[in-house]
């Protein structure tokens, strides 16, 4: 696994831990909310799936 | 447990999803209880285990979720019952759209029965949720997934809950895990 990749995801962690979620929460959303809407159609959802 | 959060729409999905199951019983597992806690990543998916259900029993909810403005964008009404009967997962999704979904399982295997009995309760903005217990969901991430995604979803639920996580929980879990299988 990659080293800096985990390091980010235990600082990210710790911040959650260490701060109340009406803060982390909004940071958090940016990310979360960036995939919708999406343009999939249900086709193309399958199928990417599928080759998943 | 509670939680006041600026939701999500993956939030706004999950609350509408289990308004509309009613009674039936469930638990939210995998990648969006890391979610729900903070984890930073995408997810178009949410899994939700259930009771094993009779065809009847299933088509009367199907029915519901239907009424209740989901679509199952994987099975028809008629063949949704054989394909969630043969361990298939059954995807809804908000009618027209195909993200996010709810991959709707039953509690076929010995582990998710265990996640569905001794589920934990999250008022999420004073709305409730049931989710699988944490110490459950990081043993079996770390045991039985174990893709980077899962051991990074384990990890951040490790170090939010290092000061809440029961000793006793990890080692009952692990044990069954070991006993019974992923």
């Amino acid at each position: 696994m990659d080293a800096e990749r985990i390091a980010f995801v235990e600082f990210w962690a710790r911040f959650v831990r260490d701060n109340p979620p009406w803060i982390w929460s909004k940071q958090q959303n940016i990310v979360i909310d960036s995939q919708f809407p999406s343009t999939l159609t249900r086709e193309q959802y399958l199928r990417m799936k599928r080759e998943f | 447990m509670k939680l006041d959060r600026e939701l999500s729409e993956l939030d706004r999905f999950v609350l509408d999803f289990v308004a509309a199951l009613g009674k039936t019983s469930y638990v939210l597992v995998s990648g969006y209880v890391s979610i729900l806690f903070g984890r930073s990543r995408s997810s178009e998916d949410i899994n939700i285990i259930i009771p094993v259900l009779t065809k009847s029993g299933f088509l009367a909810l199907f029915d519901v979720l239907t009424a209740a403005g989901f679509e199952s964008i994987t099975a028809g009404r008629e063949t949704a019952h054989e394909y969630i009967s043969a361990k298939t997962a059954i995807q809804f999704a908000r009618k027209g759209q195909v993200l996010p979904n709810m991959e709707v399982k039953f509690a076929t295997t010995y582990l998710s029965q265990v996640a569905l009995k001794d589920r934990i309760t999250v008022e999420l903005n004073n709305r409730p949720l049931f989710i699988s217990p944490i110490e459950l969901q990081i043993l079996y991430k770390q045991r039985c997934l174990k893709s980077d995604k899962d051991i990074e979803d384990a990890r951040h639920l490790e170090i939010v809950f290092e000061r809440a996580l029961s000793a006793e929980k990890l080692k009952r879990y692990g044990a069954l895990i070991e006993l019974h299988g992923c």
